[in-house]
């Protein structure tokens, strides 16, 4: 399997970008964090997530600014790493975005982000994976900073999202959220959400180059094969995507993966762990941020981790927190 | 055909599908492209996007600070030799890698570019070179050696 350094992930750059901007001590704030990136050995995603979201606590903690996930890196790109070559070269905003969707997992293992249409709206979906800790709004404020400021800088155009709606609490002052995406901004919704208008996602880029995307896109889909120790990260993050559509079948999530189903097996057991596992760790954080961060009634919520029966939300809260789900909401 | 700097800003104010068309218009008098970047220089990309530009205009924007003007030059069909010469040793991989896959790269560019720091520039140049000069039919094989590591902005 290949190791991946944790200095490799892009957004980890882009996040020591942002800190030194606020005048922060970019690596000491990670390395009280506990993320060292120097590290070499396999990442383990809970791990890895929850040293960012310390990471970021450390850094509101320090700059007593909670806006402070709204800091625009200084290049935008940086961020993106090797899809950056794939973003510049296509053909308009929507193939970039389409693109970053497709390999979010090779910049950011604990990030997914998921798009559709809805009439004239894209609506992008952005996850983020949590480990033991909540995962501090700043995150997502971030990773939507940095994508919206990447269009910008891709088409010239300073494209403003429809709506914003963020899992953070609403906090005092909502005036730099307001500023920095120029729209309306919906505090503690259930999913960090940011909505496009349909005609800004046919802006063309001009850098479009159809050879250099085709041989991007080669060889993003390549690295994605080659990167064997990441197969319980995006495992992880097609589950995040399609739990609301019902049970995941673990042939389905194979073949989103290109794997046969006893390859997928065999992969997560030499990772030491079982689709089944995952299924269960991924329903457990988002129940989680979902009683924490929602206003979904106990019934969407079973729903939304893709289970068929209330019942089975009923036993798997007693079984993961020890409390009933209304006792949850309560708290 | 546009024949003014204000004909340009409309465009490049307009909708997806009139800022489309900036990469073909041509410009009358040729040298209209000068005060379009003189007075619309945040406009640059868009005029090294077009595919009509006269060999001066070329010329100035493989010089250009963005890197951006120099990608979106650098993939059109209307860079001489010497100047694709010059993009082919740009500092920047995103300009080189465009060099690389630009139909028009002579097989000395492409020779050039199999020295090339970035492992990608590099195979896709040999390739090219050994395959087929037009990049467009080229075993799969040929990025097999390719890892994350080599295609990093």
């Amino acid at each position: 399997m290949k190791p991946m350094l944790i200095s490799d992930v892009g957004w980890c750059k882009a996040m020591k970008d942002a800190f030194t901007q606020l005048g922060l001590d970019a690596d000491a704030v990670l390395a009280e964090a506990g993320v060292d990136l120097e590290n070499s050995r396999e990442i383990e995603l809970g791990e890895l997530t929850d040293g960012f979201s310390r990471a970021w606590e450390i850094a509101v903690a320090k700059t007593g600014n909670p806006a402070i996930g709204l800091t625009v890196p200084s290049h935008p790109l940086n961020s993106l790493g090797v899809l950056s070559h794939v973003v510049l070269s296509a053909s308009d905003v929507r193939s970039a975005l389409s693109a970053v969707s497709r390999f979010m997992h090779l910049i950011s293992p604990t990030a997914a982000i998921d798009s559709r249409v809805e009439g004239e709206r894209w609506v992008m979906t952005l996850q983020i994976a949590s480990g033991r800790r909540p995962v501090p709004a700043q995150r997502y404020d971030f990773y939507s900073t940095v994508l919206l400021r990447a269009v910008h800088w891709l088409t010239g155009r300073a494209v403003q999202p429809l709506a914003f709606h963020t899992p953070a609490a609403a906090p005092a002052d909502s005036t730099p959220w307001r500023k920095a995406f120029g729209c309306p901004v919906h505090f503690g919704a259930a999913h960090c959400m940011i909505e496009m208008a349909m005609a800004d996602l046919s802006l063309p880029i001009p850098t479009a180059d159809r050879a250099v995307s085709d041989l991007c896109e080669r060889i993003a889909v390549q690295v994605a094969e080659q990167q064997g120790g990441s197969v319980s990260i995006r495992v992880r993050q097609a589950l995040m995507k399609h739990l609301s559509k019902g049970d995941p079948r673990r042939e389905a999530v194979a073949a989103m993966l290109c794997m046969s189903e006893r390859t997928l097996q065999r992969r997560l057991t030499e990772e030491g762990t079982s689709f089944a596992e995952l299924v269960d760790e991924v329903r457990r954080e988002m129940a989680q941020r979902y009683f924490a961060h929602s206003h979904f009634t106990a019934t969407e919520i079973t729903f939304a981790l893709g289970f068929s029966d209330p019942s089975n939300l009923y036993r798997a809260c007693k079984r993961w927190f020890g409390r009933s789900p209304s006792t949850m909401r309560a708290n | 055909m546009i024949d003014s700097v204000e004909a340009f800003e409309r465009l490049a104010a307009g909708s997806a599908d009139e800022l489309a068309r900036l990469s073909e218009i041509e410009a009358s008098p040729p040298d209209l492209w000068w005060d379009v970047l003189e007075r619309c220089p945040q406009h640059a990309v868009w005029v090294a996007a077009n595919r009509h530009l006269p060999e001066d205009i070329v010329a100035h924007l493989a010089l250009h600070d963005s890197v951006l003007v120099r990608a979106a030059l650098a993939t059109g069909p209307c860079v001489p030799e010497p100047l694709m010469q010059r993009l082919a040793h740009d500092k920047d991989e995103v300009v080189r890698l465009r060099v690389v896959c630009n139909a028009n790269a002579s097989r000395s560019v492409l020779t050039e570019l199999v020295a090339d720091a970035c492992t990608v520039v590099s195979v896709h140049a040999q390739a090219r070179l050994v395959h087929d000069i037009s990049g467009v039919m080229l075993p799969a094989s040929y990025l097999e050696e390719v890892s994350v590591d080599d295609l990093r902005h």
